[in-house]
């Protein structure tokens, strides 16, 4: 190859890719895509009035499935097929604010309802649970709504939302006989809110133990360091085991009302002036100042525990809690 | 005469070569969105494939613009004019005569350089903005295939009149590393459109295909199958009389 031909296919190189890298250009520019000016325009535009088709796809069944027609009777089924879970039929007792039934995407062989029971309220649903002689209460909490897959030839549910019976039960087992859980939960009367995610196929279940006022904890539990008055404890179960997940210090979510709010702290003082001194010891309310309730403990002749609780959180406040010196005798002058 | 054939070869290879790195690789996606969608006696899929074959693990991208009135492929296309020719077909399945049966439509589509510049991807939890620079913004447009004196590609239903169903994407310049953001792309053919004096209709109607998982992502280069899924689900209309 001589030097020419060299510089030659250099020179169709350079050229091929300027030639390339121009036509790229053009491109963009006769097509007068300039993206900001597009933005522009685009936001100013957005306030226009719309003109829309006036109906929308649905979703169709795939080959293979359909959508059962439904009769009075298959609803009347669906609901009944229901009720047969206990902890529903005490939900839709309680107080449900809307049922509705509708067919659901089927296989053409079978027929599915769906079922969606939506609460005015959280319901609470409560068990009594006999854990060899000693009778446990347990309070569930259903949030908003209850939505289950029926399958109205075989009569029962294949699949649901929010059903909480079965893993709860099977959760609840696991928690309770779950030493290091228990020794906590033994504090002070519990009852577990159900997450809106309960299911009767997944194998896990996380939810939240909420205790019914704090309790005092200072300890490695489970692998987990709490240190403080706590309110709940997250708690996830897999398979046959039960781990923490974190935890609330302070109070529950629910609300007091200031009476109940003075008691509880009270029991909150009693059991701080306890853990300090080591005996039981009687507090006396003082007063309230802003948020927090004074209670008091006397120690010696000559000094007091002073025990503050926040009464927005029911927590003891640390900062203004302690052992303080008795304000000591006036003197008085003999003459 | 030896140098003008290694001048001829070193031609081909390099004009091959321009073009490959231009060509778009066709990257197989799976989706759990996909479903089948009705309007009257017409069915379609949310999503196009990549080949004639319909399954969850064979998507290309989602159906995000309606373009409706009395609309086909030709005159969607003129909208938007004059685009790059290197761009790959995909497939789109389905029903919008009875009497002709369900049907595989295949298009490449119009695609644009574009330079988009910073855009933010993911508002929340934590803004992600990127760097996009220039990008490639494609679509293709599916309709049932009509033999006037050439093939003109449209739907009908009575809500809808005659319309076509847009799938939209934008892919990294030049060597398409990535693929995705089929909303950034949706919002720009509407506002294209839009500007045109078309009358639309922004996120119109929900099309089952929501999947927002990849929004966030902050580096598109890092995406393992460089198939980032970000779109609302909500298609847009665009009115073409």
């Amino acid at each position: 190859m001589s030097r020419l031909d060299m510089l030659f296919i250099t020179a169709y190189l350079v050229m091929l890719i300027a030639l390339t890298m121009l036509s790229l250009y053009f491109m963009e520019v006769m097509s007068g895509q300039a993206f900001g000016t597009v933005m522009g325009e685009g936001l100013k535009a957005l306030g226009d009035k719309s003109v829309a088709p006036p109906v929308k796809p649905k979703p169709i069944p795939p080959p293979g499935y359909h959508v059962p027609n439904l009769t009075d009777d298959d609803i009347k089924k669906a609901i009944s097929i229901i009720r047969s879970h206990d902890y529903i039929r005490e939900a839709i007792d309680s107080g449900i604010a809307d049922v509705r039934v509708e067919p659901a995407i089927s296989r053409v062989d079978e027929r599915v309802a769906y079922v969606l029971l939506k609460l005015r309220n959280p319901v609470n649903v409560e068990r009594f649970i006999d854990r060899g002689g000693e009778v446990v209460k347990v309070r569930f909490v259903i949030w908003n709504s209850i939505g289950a897959r029926i399958n109205l030839d075989k009569g029962v549910v294949i699949g649901s939302l929010d059903l909480p019976k079965p893993l709860t039960k099977r959760a609840l087992e696991v928690v309770l006989s779950d030493g290091d859980l228990m020794k906590i939960l033994s504090r002070g009367p519990w009852f577990i809110f159900i997450p809106a995610y309960g299911s009767d196929t997944r194998d896990e279940l996380g939810f939240i133990v909420m205790f019914e006022k704090p309790v005092w904890v200072n300890e490695t539990v489970k692998g987990v360091e709490i240190l403080g008055w706590i309110s709940t404890i997250f708690v996830r179960v897999e398979g046959d085991s039960a781990k923490i997940t974190g935890y609330n210090l302070g109070a529950p979510m629910y609300k007091v009302e200031l009476k109940g709010k003075l008691k509880a702290a009270e029991e909150i003082a009693g059991a701080y002036a306890k853990l300090k001194l080591g005996r039981d010891a009687d507090v006396v309310f003082i007063g309230v100042k802003g948020e927090l309730a004074i209670f008091k403990a006397d120690v010696d002749d000559n000094r007091e525990l002073v025990v503050s609780v926040n009464l927005r959180i029911l927590a003891v406040d640390e900062l203004r809690s302690g052992i303080a010196i008795k304000t000591p005798p006036s003197m008085t002058c003999g003459g | 005469m030896l140098s003008r054939k290694i001048l001829t070869m070193i031609n081909i290879v390099l004009l091959a070569v321009l073009l490959g790195l231009m060509v778009e690789v066709a990257l197989t996606a799976t989706t759990s969105k996909l479903t089948l969608l009705g309007v009257y006696e017409d069915r379609f899929y949310n999503f196009d494939f990549s080949s004639q074959r319909v399954s969850n693990a064979n998507v290309d991208w989602p159906v995000t613009i309606l373009f409706w009135g009395n609309a086909d492929d030709p005159k969607v296309k003129k909208i938007y004019g004059i685009n790059v020719p290197w761009a790959s077909s995909m497939h789109f399945y389905l029903l919008d005569d009875p009497s002709k049966g369900w049907e595989w439509i295949e298009d490449r589509g119009v695609k644009y350089i574009v330079r988009l510049g910073p855009w933010a991807t993911c508002p929340n939890p934590n803004l992600v903005v990127i760097d996009f620079g220039y990008v490639y913004m494609h679509m293709r447009v599916y309709g049932s295939e009509h033999l006037n004196e050439t093939i003109v590609k449209y739907n009908y239903n009575p809500s809808w009149g005659r319309y076509v169903l847009a799938t939209t994407h934008m892919d990294e310049f030049p060597f398409e590393r990535w693929s995705g953001y089929s909303e950034i792309a949706e919002w720009w053919f509407v506002v294209q459109a839009q500007n045109k004096g078309y009358p639309v209709a922004f996120n119109w109607a929900y099309f089952w295909n929501d999947d927002m998982s990849e929004c966030c992502i902050t580096n598109p280069y890092a995406d393992r199958d460089q198939h980032i899924w970000c779109q609302n689900g909500f298609a847009s209309a665009v009115r073409v009389d």
